[in-house]
């Protein structure tokens, strides 16, 4: 789900930015911002970074002893995306194998549906193997599958989710 | 914190958890929950802790991960997860108790903090389609970097954000408050945009609960959503 959430963070200005004035010192800590930002990539609390949008407030900053740069506090707007337990999204499936297929959903890459949980979907082997139920629904490479999040889990060292999904209920599956 | 994962992967480190010694198995399994699922995951790093607490950015460090590696490997090409059974007996335990785990509800509203709010996806794509129109212009600047992530939502919010008119969709749905939908609710009923009553109980298993109570007021606020649809 998106989620829209205000962040107070620090933001370290090097010194040689610092020499203009005025609306140049601002601009350094936007551009210093949105580097940070971009690189943070995502967070257990608030999920995976999308966008700033806005600068709520800029604080006093604090001139630092060892590198002579300075920190300002401040207070900015975003949007993030965080995958829920129980949450329905819409995922695309990249990989299938005999135990299951792996999907992407927007910014989370590793979203995993065990066969075990797809009901009346049975394997068929080849060489683009897929997935197929009485009806002859398929679930392939490529196909937009409906599910429901079972769990999450952050993973601190990719800062990536990792999202077990299933379909068990009316309603889930191709779309 | 740590058991909403855990929770959710023990299928999936199945594969894993056998062959390792169950180091964990004791303490994990102390963490098991209202849902009655037993959970086996690998705790094989610590670096998955938790240390949001501090608010500049830490440095990402690309170190080894054994999970993911491990993770997949388990599941992936190495070794079904039933050919770990003859080796450790704990394999036919956890899959026998855990026939068919429950579904998981969508309580998420004590879960936000103060300063987050959940969005539509229809609301998100407005936003997200307008940073899009001031890239263009900001893009000629080499220092302005946009997350890697900010396409792929975008992308997501194109194919799941079925109202034109986003005001609109919330004025309606603003109607389920008064059935006691939270807000976080009201933004799942907007992404799932449920073409009938059937379909929304099906997939939010809590709305169903009150049922009698609130079926025709949810019929109308369906009503009123499909005019809103934009395709």
């Amino acid at each position: 789900m998106y989620l829209r959430v205000e962040l107070p963070w620090n933001v370290l200005i090097p010194p040689e930015n610092l020499d203009a004035k005025g609306v140049m010192l601002q601009r350094a800590i936007i551009v210093r911002l949105m580097d940070d930002f971009a690189v943070r990539k995502a967070t257990k609390e608030h999920g995976y970074f999308l966008a700033l949008t806005s600068l709520n407030s800029i604080g006093e900053g604090k001139v630092r002893q060892d590198s002579g740069g300075v920190l300002f506090p401040v207070v900015f707007s975003c949007i993030s995306f965080k995958p829920f337990k129980g949450e329905i999204l819409k995922g695309v499936v990249t990989k299938i194998m005999k135990q299951g297929v792996f999907l992407t959903c927007g910014p989370i890459e590793n979203i995993y549906i065990p066969a075990s949980t797809m009901p009346d979907y049975e394997y068929v082997q080849g060489e683009n193997p897929v997935f197929m139920n009485d009806s002859l629904s398929k679930i392939e490479n490529g196909v937009a599958l409906r599910f429901v999040v079972m769990g999450t889990k952050w993973v601190e060292s990719k800062r990536e989710f990792q999202v077990l999904g299933s379909l068990k209920l009316d309603f889930l599956g191709p779309v | 914190m740590a058991e909403k994962g855990g929770k959710g992967f023990s299928s999936l480190s199945k594969g894993k958890t056998i062959s390792s010694s169950g180091k964990g198995g004791g303490k994990e399994s102390n963490l098991s929950t209202k849902q009655g699922r037993k959970i086996s995951i690998c705790t094989s790093s610590s670096s998955e802790s938790e240390d949001e607490g501090s608010l500049s950015p830490p440095p990402i460090t690309p170190s080894s991960d054994k999970w993911g590696k491990g993770g997949k490997a388990g599941f992936g090409g190495k070794g079904t997860p039933l050919s770990g059974i003859s080796s450790n007996g704990k394999a036919g335990k956890s899959s026998s108790s855990d026939p068919s785990p429950k579904i998981p509800t969508f309580e998420i509203e004590g879960e936000l903090g103060k300063n987050v709010k959940c969005m539509m996806d229809c609301e998100a794509l407005d936003v997200l389609e307008r940073i899009q129109e001031s890239m263009v212009i900001l893009s000629e600047n080499p220092d302005i970097k946009l997350p890697e992530s900010f396409i792929k939502g975008l992308q997501y919010a194109k194919s799941t954000s079925c109202f034109k008119n986003p005001e609109k969709a919330r004025h309606v749905l603003e109607e389920l408050k008064k059935q006691k939908v939270s807000d976080t609710e009201i933004c799942l009923v907007a992404n799932i945009c449920p073409e009938s009553v059937d379909e929304l109980f099906a997939l939010m298993p809590n709305l169903k609960e009150k049922k009698k109570k609130n079926e025709s007021a949810v019929k109308d606020v369906l009503g009123e959503l499909a005019k809103l649809k934009s395709a």
